[in-house]
This record gives C-alpha cells, structure tokens and sequence, in this order.
C-alpha cells in the first residue's frame, strides 16, 4: 500500500509541533517546509550532511524542522492507517473526519466526531517518533521532548 | 607555527596580513605534491619491468657506487656515461608518461575548480534568502559586509533545510556564501551576537584572499585521487593479477607515500585559513563573541599527531592566536619541512622528466644530464630557502617587536628543510632496491657522499637562514617607519638568494672543474690553490653583500629616523613604542678591519726597508722573518702561500676584533672588517708589488682574487666562531666585550696610515725611478 500523503496536515501539524519545541524555527517555516515538500529525499540527505570541513568548527545545536516534518509524515502515515482500518470497520464513514478528530488541533469546542486513537497506539507513535529522531542523530532528551510534542497533538477515544 | 612566541610588545597586536601568509606558502606546497604525485604514479605506471630496462638500472646502482667516479677517474667517469645515456633512452617512455600524469591532474583541477561554485550551489540546493525576516536580515548582512569592507557584496544563499555553518564559496569577483535554516533560526533569531562572529569571520574569508586557494586546493586533491590514485590502485590490482609482487608493492608503496603527503598539505591549508580568518574578524569586532564562539568549540580528542589529520586547528591554540597573532609570524618546523620534502621531490621527478627527453651522447651526455640536474637542483633549493626565508624574516620581525632574539629558531628551519631529504631519499633507495633485483648493488659510498652533502648543505642553510634573521634586525628600524615591510623583506630575501646561488654556483663549478680536472691536477695543494682562484670574486662578493646589505639598513635610517612608526605594525589603535634597537658599529669594525691591514703591511715593509733601520734592529727583524718563512713552509710545505696565507689570517684576527667588539649582528661585523682589511691588503700588493716592472695585470688580478677569496673564506669562519664566543662570554661576564676608547683607537689609527702610507710612498718611487 503506498504512504499516505497529506503535506496540508503535516506541515499545519508541524506548526503546532515546533511552536512547542523550536518557537525560534517558525520564522523559516513556510520557506523550510516548501523545500521539504518539494523534494523528500534530498531533504532527508541534508539532514545528514553538514558543513563540518570548511565552516566555522563547531556545529549547531538540533535542527527541528525537517525531523518535525518527516517524522510527522511517518506519524500521519501510521494515524492514516489506523483512520482507514476505522472506516473499513464502519467505526465512520468518512476518512478525512476520523484522521483529523485524531489531532487536538481540528477539534473545536463541540467536536463532529470521537478519535479512535487508544492509549495504546499513542504509546506506540510516542516510541516510534523516539526511534526515527534518534535515527535521524536528535539527542535522545530532544527526541523524547518531541515525541512528547507531537503526541501531545493526538487525542484519545473517549468513552 | 612557532609555538613559543608570546605577547607582543606594549599588549598591542602585530598585524600579520602584510606579511605572505602561510596559507598561500601551504597551498603551494600542495600543489607541488599533487603534481609531482601525479607525475610520479603515472610514471611507474608505465611498464619498466622490461629485462633491458632493469639491466639497465642495475648497472646504474652498480656504477654509482663506484669508487673510481667519487675519486674523478676517467675511465669510471666514463662508463658511467655509457650507463646513463643507455638508460635515459629505456626511461624516456616514463617521462612521456609523467609528463601526461602531471597535465591530466592540472587540466582536471581545472575543470573542477571552475565547475565547483555551480555544482555546490546546485548540489545543497541552494536558493535566494527568504524568510519572515528577510529585510531585517538583509539589512544586517548588509552592515556585516560595510564592516568588513569588502568591493563587492557576497552573494548570500541559503538552503532552509540545511543544518550545517554558513561557508563562503566562489571565484574571485563573485564570491557566494551559503547559509542553512539552522543557522538562520538559531543564529540571527537566537543568537545575533553568535550570527556576526561567525558571518564576520566567513567574510573575514573573503577578505584575506583564502577562498580561492581552498577550492584550488580541493580541486587539486579530487584531481589527484582521480587521475593518478585510482588508475594506481587500478594498476596495482593488476600487478598483483599478474603475480607481480614487487610490481605491485612498489606501486602500493608510491601510492600511499603520495597520497598521505597530499591530504596533509591539503589538511595544512584548510587549518592555516581558519588562523587568518580569526584574526581578521577579531579587528572587525573588537569583544568577546568571537572568543566566545571558540571557546564553545569542542576540543580534539586525539593525540598530538591528530592535529595534523584534522579539518580545523585546536580551539585553544585559535583563542591564542586571536589574542596573539604573533604566534603567526615564525614559520614552523612542520612547515619548513615540507617545503624540503617539496622541494627535494620536485628535483628528483623534474630531473627524470626532463633528462631522458634531451638527446644525449657518451660524456657529454653525462654533463648535460648533470648540468640539467645541478640547474634544477638549484632553482628549486633556492625558491625552497626563499620561501623559508620569507618565514625566518617575519618571525625574527616577530621576535624583535617582543624584544627577543631575532635568531630563535633559524637554525631548526635550516635542520628541517635538510631533513626533508630523507622522504625523497626512501623513495631513491626503494627504486634503486627493486631496480637492482638480485645485483643489489651496494648503496653504501652513495648514501655516504649524500649524506656529507647534506650535511654541508645544512651549515649553508643555518648560515643564511641566520643571516635572514639578522637583516631583519639591522633593517627592523626601516622597517617599522616603511608604508609595507615588503620591500625590504623581498631584498632581504632576494640579497639571501643571491648569496645561495653564488655559493652552490661555485660548488657546483667546483665539482665539475674537479670532474674535468683532477685528472691533470693531481696535486691538492695545486688543486686548492687553483680553486681559491676560481672561487675567489664570489667567496668576496658574498662576504661584502652579507655585510654591506645589512648595514646599507643604517643610511636608511638615519633619513627616516624623524618619521613615527607605520600603521601597518598593529592590528589594534593606540600608541605603542617600538622596541629601541643596540646601534651599529659598522665604521669601528670598518676601521678595525683598515688597522689589521696596514698592520699587516707594517710588517712586511718592515722587512723590506730593514735595510734603513739600525743594524741590531734590522738583523732582528730578519731573523724573525726567515724563522716566519721557514715555519711557514715547514708547516704547509710551500713557500708560495706565505703572502696570501698571512693575509687570511690577518683578515681573519680583524673579524675576530670586530665580532667581539660588536654589541649585535657580530658575524656580519666580522666580515666587514674582513673585508676592508682584505681591501687594504690587497690595495697595498698592487702598490708594494703591482707596479714593478714589467706590469702584469692578470698576475694583479690573480693575487687579488686568491688573497680576497681566501681572506673571505677564512673570515667567515673566524667571524662565526668569535661571534659565539662572544655571545657566551657576554652570558657568562656580562659587559666584557663593551665597545669604548674610540679616540684613542682614532689615534692609533691615524698614526699607523701614516706610517704604512710613507713607506708606500717610499716603495712607489723606487718603481718610478727604474722606470
């Protein structure tokens, strides 16, 4: 099955992300997360690549946009999967209602519909946004105050 | 770097930028190394294992340690030219080969470094700025490069996912600079005074002309792993395919050695920049954000040996150099060496270049292949001394403005550039092992005539890096009132060259008038005399330029003493003295050197006119003078050195006088008294000798020659050893060797040219009257 993609959500989601964790990194956002959209890939190999040899010397502290990005790409892909699942087993009917009651952000005062995200599944995508940042060489104290920003965007079925 | 320079005079810092800096003498390095490499790798590329080819070589170790050629024997002399032009005609494909190896790197650096500033941009994706706050960081870049000054504004860019520093990129008149969104959002949002430290220091970059030689030099290494590395790789795989086993080693061998001499050099230039850059961004902005940003770099981890596989110089010694950029001024041991390594280098592959291309035939084949060598050997020891004499001239500037020894160190850049031999000589003796194959000639009275030949080379170098050392001193009061120290470092250095060429000019000549003539000239007393004559203009010439240069700084100085001290001196504003340098005594050695002379022909017409003196007196000076005579040939077995041998000494008891009165720069106040003694003495022979009847002119000049060329010689070695002497004893009693009496020494003076003139006069008009 290919990846879910909406850069809509991810990059209005990354918003909220890095108002929590890199407040300073908005002001480069938008131009940030066009070139992220523009070309994943290339996006990803300069989150690998420095400026060691010929710069300054020392190196910067964690760059969060573009893990924010990717690791939130990975995190909708999951949350779409679990929407999809949620629709074929006729929990809603539409697709886009269900991914978007998962996140805090689309939810108003009086919400058109219940996430269903359990605790569980939380658990699971705080461990996975750890495991891909640290993969992508973010300190295990960032990566888990990421985590803790992105999963802090989820909302839980409630009984 | 000199690791043992400390603060400059007065807390205020020395300006290094008009002086040649490090980074373009470390460039060139390189680039020599990676054409040389490059030359090297393709050239043993070429299959030699042909059986003529080896033959040939074996027979060229054989005959080189022959006996018979160190001793000039006619029939060695010979057969070693067969052997020679033999094999210059089996080597000639490997030059071709080298030749090719040496333009396919440089075309390909070319390319590369042409290509380069598109292909960065294109490869980092790199885009025009535009960020929430693009006018205001606009406006900031925009003050950031008034404040450094520059012609034309950088080309900024930036790639917003990029994490890494900013770095400046580009050809000179359009230089670029890439920023990422890390440093955007961190630095400028978050840090501004870290922004301006580290943009004023990529600036500073531009400023200091290093970015050219940066991407040169990266385009220099690409060009070397690609076209000489890796087609060696390539062929040694296929020597090991080929059970070629000492093929292959020597390949893998040649590989590694090059390769691990270029990414050094090339390491060396990216450390070298950073130092200058620093330096340049701390007088843009005075504070402790530039500090503060080293401080915060993270340490090396490594050993001693890893700063030299490192991208960038240790914190700590960046902090030092920022507060200190006299630190920048002496050249470093590691430095001079590898300038020795380059050069020696060089000669070895640019004699194995060129000499198989030129026709050669019996011996005179033999002379040109070693007068192609000698030329070489010479062009390229005296850019290679020249290039550390430039770096001996600014850290003794350093050491003076610090009110230390100009002489610190000199003598170990001398003992670095000798020892730069050893590389190219392991290379020699690996080709000269497997070429020998199952022969292996014996190595041995060759390596023992290279390493005698160092070792002189080594004295010449610790002289005339010393006497680099000691111009910067007689000149430093010039110096420091001059609009750029340029001037006089390059007479200063070109006076040294001058110098350099005329000595291993006439050694040179020396050995090939040995070559030509030991067969007829069997007698060493003949043989030495025949070469004082020969050696005898440059050995004076040398001794008067090494004086007179130096002390040429006093007349300069005495018109500018009312001028103040030049901008240029100090990075930072503020009054600062310069450090008072000892006065000369340049006419007390002159006189010194004038007194011993008539002195000496005091003497002698003391024996010629004894006839005119009492008869106790004049029976005196006669016994005396046979005693003299008679010890004279006693002790070297011919009478004809009397004259010219006395006038050596007493040339050389004149230095002596003169270093040990001298407060400073004592060698070169020895020569000077040297030489005007040398000059009177050789003045008087004309007139006590020269004009008897029937004239002879050549018969003038030879006598001149031989008593100022010998004179010269001798005095130098005097000069040296009373210099040290002196230097020791002014350790050990302090105000020994004070200078005083001047009237008194005025006087005696006056009397003795009185004297010596009379009978002068008196010896002329006898010649007059026979006439």
């Amino acid at each position: 099955m290919d990846n879910f993609q909406d850069d809509d959500l991810v990059g209005e989601i990354a918003l909220e992300v890095l108002t929590r964790v890199a407040p300073q990194e908005i002001a480069i956002f938008p131009a940030a997360s066009r070139a992220y959209f523009a070309d994943k890939d290339a996006a990803l190999k300069n989150l690998r690549q420095g400026d060691e040899v010929l710069g300054f010397g020392s190196s910067l502290t964690v760059f969060f946009t573009p893990v924010v990005l990717y690791v939130l790409s990975e995190v909708v892909d999951t949350l779409a999967r679990i929407a999809r699942k949620a629709v074929e087993d006729g929990v809603s009917k539409e697709f886009t209602a269900v991914l978007q009651s998962m996140f805090a952000k689309f939810r108003g005062p009086k919400p058109d519909g219940l996430s269903v995200l359990t605790k569980e599944q939380i658990g699971l995508i705080h461990a996975k946004v750890v495991s891909t940042a640290t993969r992508l060489k973010v300190p295990a104290a960032e990566a888990g105050a990421l985590a803790n920003a992105i999963t802090a965007q989820l909302v839980t079925a409630q009984k | 770097m000199d690791a043992n320079t400390t603060s400059p005079v007065a807390g205020r810092r020395l300006n290094p930028f008009p002086f040649p800096s490090d980074t373009t003498l470390r460039f060139a390095l390189l680039a020599i190394f990676v054409i040389c490499g490059s030359a090297a790798l393709h050239g043993n590329m070429h299959d030699i294992s042909e059986a003529a080819t080896l033959e040939c070589s074996r027979e060229i170790w054989s005959s080189a340690s022959d006996e018979g050629l160190a001793n000039g024997d006619a029939d060695a002399v010979a057969n070693t030219a067969d052997v020679i032009v033999k094999c210059m005609e089996y080597l000639r494909p490997a030059a071709w080969w080298k030749i090719a190896g040496m333009l396919v790197a440089v075309a390909i650096a070319a390319v590369v470094y042409h290509a380069g500033p598109s292909w960065i941009a294109r490869s980092r994706r790199l885009e025009p700025i535009t960020t929430a706050n693009s006018l205001e960081l606009e406006a900031e870049l925009r003050g950031l490069v008034a404040t450094a000054g520059l012609d034309r504004t950088p080309e900024f860019l930036w790639n917003p996912l990029a994490a890494g520093l900013p770095t400046v990129f580009g050809h000179r008149g359009r230089f670029r600079i890439a920023l990422s969104g890390a440093f955007v959002s961190q630095a400028f949002l978050g840090d501004r005074a870290r922004f301006r430290a580290i943009m004023l220091h990529e600036l500073a970059h531009i400023r200091t002309g290093d970015v050219p030689k940066t991407y040169l030099s990266i385009a220099l290494l690409v060009a070397f792993f690609a076209t000489a590395l890796l087609p060696a790789l390539v062929v040694t795989v296929g020597r090991l395919a080929a059970a070629d086993w000492a093929g292959a080693f020597h390949m893998l061998f040649q590989s590694v050695f090059w390769s691990v001499i270029a990414i050094l050099a090339g390491l060396s230039v990216l450390r070298a920049r950073e130092y200058y850059a620093d330096v340049q961004a701390s007088v843009w902005q005075r504070g402790p954000d530039l500090e503060r940003m080293l401080e915060t770099l993270p340490r090396p981890s490594g050993g001693p040996w890893w700063r030299y596989l490192s991208f960038h110089p240790d914190p700590a010694e960046r902090l030092r150099v920022v507060g200190d950029p006299s630190r920048l001024f002496g050249l470093g041991f590691a430095d001079a060496f590898g300038i020795g390594v380059a050069a020696w280098l060089i000669i070895d592959v640019a004699t194995f270049v060129i000499s198989p291309l030129v026709p050669l035939q019996g011996l005179t084949g033999l002379f040109v292949f070693m007068g192609i060598k000698a030329i070489l050997t010479l062009a390229i020891l005296v850019i290679a001394i020249g290039a550390i004499g430039i770096g001996v001239w600014r850290g003794a500037f350093a050491q003076l403005m610090t009110r230390r020894s100009p002489y610190r160190g000199a003598a170990g850049l001398g003992l670095a550039l000798v020892l730069g031999a050893l590389p190219g000589r392991m290379l020699v003796v690996a080709d000269a092992y497997r070429m020998s194959g199952e022969v292996r000639a014996p190595l041995y009275p060759t390596l023992v005539l290279t390493a005698a030949i160092d070792l002189l080379l080594l004295m010449g170098c610790v002289m005339i890096f010393r006497w680099i050392a000691g111009t910067a001193s007689a000149w430093f009061e010039v110096v420091v009132r001059n609009r750029s120290p340029q001037p006089v470092v390059m007479a200063s250095v070109g006076a040294a060259l001058l110098l350099v060429l005329g000595t291993l000019g006439s050694a040179s000549f020396a050995v090939y008038f040995y070559f030509l003539a030991m067969s007829a000239v069997r007698d060493l007393a003949q043989f030495g005399y025949l070469a004082a004559f020969i050696i005898g203009v440059p050995v004076f010439v040398a001794s008067v330029i090494a004086w007179a240069f130096p002390f040429a700084a006093k007349l300069c100085a005495r018109r500018r003493r009312s001028d103040g001290p030049a901008p240029w001196i100090f990075l930072d504003d503020g009054g600062s003295e310069i450090p008072e340098q000892a006065a000369l005594s340049v006419a007390s050695a002159a006189v010194t050197g004038v007194v011993l002379g008539l002195l000496y022909w005091l003497a002698f017409e003391l024996v010629f006119f004894r006839s005119y003196l009492p008869d106790a007196m004049a029976g005196a000076i006669a016994a005396a003078f046979d005693a003299y005579v008679a010890w004279v040939i006693g002790l070297t077995g011919d009478a004809g050195v009397l004259f010219p041998g006395t006038a050596a000494v007493v040339q050389a008891f004149a230095a002596v006088i003169a270093s040990a009165k001298a407060v400073r720069l004592r060698v070169l106040h020895g020569l000077c008294a040297a030489s005007c003694c040398g000059l009177v003495i050789t003045a008087g022979n004309i007139l006590f000798f020269g004009l008897a009847p029937p004239i002879d002119l050549y018969g003038i000049a030879v006598t001149g020659l031989v008593l100022l060329g010998l004179g010269g010689a001798v005095a130098l070695g005097a000069a040296i050893v009373a210099a040290e002497v002196g230097r020791l004893a002014s350790r050990v009693l302090p105000g020994l060797w004070v200078p005083g009496g001047r009237k008194a020494w005025l006087g005696a003076f006056a009397l003795l040219v009185a004297v010596v003139l009379g009978l002068m006069v008196v010896r002329v008009s006898e010649h007059l009257a026979v006439m």
